[in-house]
């Protein structure tokens, strides 16, 4: 299993992009001409690569949260605001 | 409403990199689902049945019926409020965990309509501790997850409200979602 950085998803991000945009048969062909210049950043991305595959396959948080689990969110959200109890903010707020 | 054009004390656009402005938007945001909630319980009597979905849009347009946020650009807006959703569902998952813990009560994994089950209750608890990081990280990765997984818009619905190409928002999501699981799968996120 990679082991990324902040630094080398923002390395990686990029060549993900691409790498999205291709076909399978077209991003073989590219990773190998990758692999030439860079082993490491090829085999990066073809592991990342192979766990997107597997995601796309097992259709990995396709389906939204239920409608039962938003709903309750937005009855608890209102509640808390009819209340006039701040929800709880997330660090980025606070 | 004004406070959030007095908190910009420059002609610039108050920006989420803004922590001031982030507040204050927040603040506002806050005030118009208050009064909306208000209303509806003066109307209904009991809280109203809207979407969620419903509930974002609606709480934007009233904001900008007000031309004193014209600084309020929409696609912020909406991140931010798919950002109190996310916050509010992971923290109920949490809090009934917690009185739950050791009694009887199984907590049912979120099942979708049709029987796939998407992710259990730690999977989702997990899920809030890596978002925070990829928002750090790849901001526009973190928002589409929370508009289409936590709120339940579509592709095309986030597409048009970010004013790019379906594809890009679906390159992004696909993106976002693997960095999610990978850092997941490894425990903790990427730092």
């Amino acid at each position: 299993v990679v082991q990324l950085s902040a630094d080398r998803w923002r390395t990686l991000s990029p060549y993900l992009d691409r790498a999205l945009d291709m076909t399978s048969e077209k991003r073989a062909v590219w990773l190998a001409s990758i692999a030439t210049d860079d082993a490491t950043l090829a085999a990066d991305l073809e592991s990342l690569l192979a766990e997107h595959q597997d995601l796309q396959a097992s259709r990995f948080l396709e389906n939204a949260v239920p409608r039962a689990h938003s709903d309750r969110a937005r009855h608890l959200l209102q509640e808390a605001l009819v209340n006039g109890l701040r929800v709880q903010r997330t660090r980025r707020w606070s | 409403v004004k406070t959030f054009m007095d908190a910009t004390t420059s002609n610039r656009p108050a920006f989420v990199s803004d922590d001031v402005a982030a507040d204050t938007l927040f603040g506002v945001l806050y005030a118009e689902l208050h009064r909306m909630a208000r209303r509806e319980l003066n109307r209904n009597s009991s809280l109203v049945k809207l979407g969620a979905t419903t509930l974002l849009h609606e709480a934007y347009l009233k904001m900008s019926e007000n031309e004193q946020v014209v600084f309020v650009d929409r696609p912020r807006f909406m991140a931010y409020a798919a950002r109190v959703m996310r916050g509010v569902i992971i923290d109920d998952v949490r809090r009934q965990r917690s009185q739950k813990r050791g009694g009887l009560f199984h907590i049912t994994s979120l099942a979708t309509n049709h029987g796939d089950t998407i992710a259990d209750a730690s999977t989702l608890l997990k899920m809030g501790d890596v978002l925070d990081a990829l928002a750090e990280l790849e901001p526009d990765l973190a928002a589409i997850i929370e508009l289409k997984f936590f709120c339940g818009f579509s592709f095309a619905e986030i597409a048009a409200m970010r004013g790019v190409s379906e594809r890009t928002i679906q390159r992004n999501w696909e993106k976002g979602r693997l960095y999610l699981h990978h850092a997941m799968a490894n425990e903790r996120p990427m730092s």
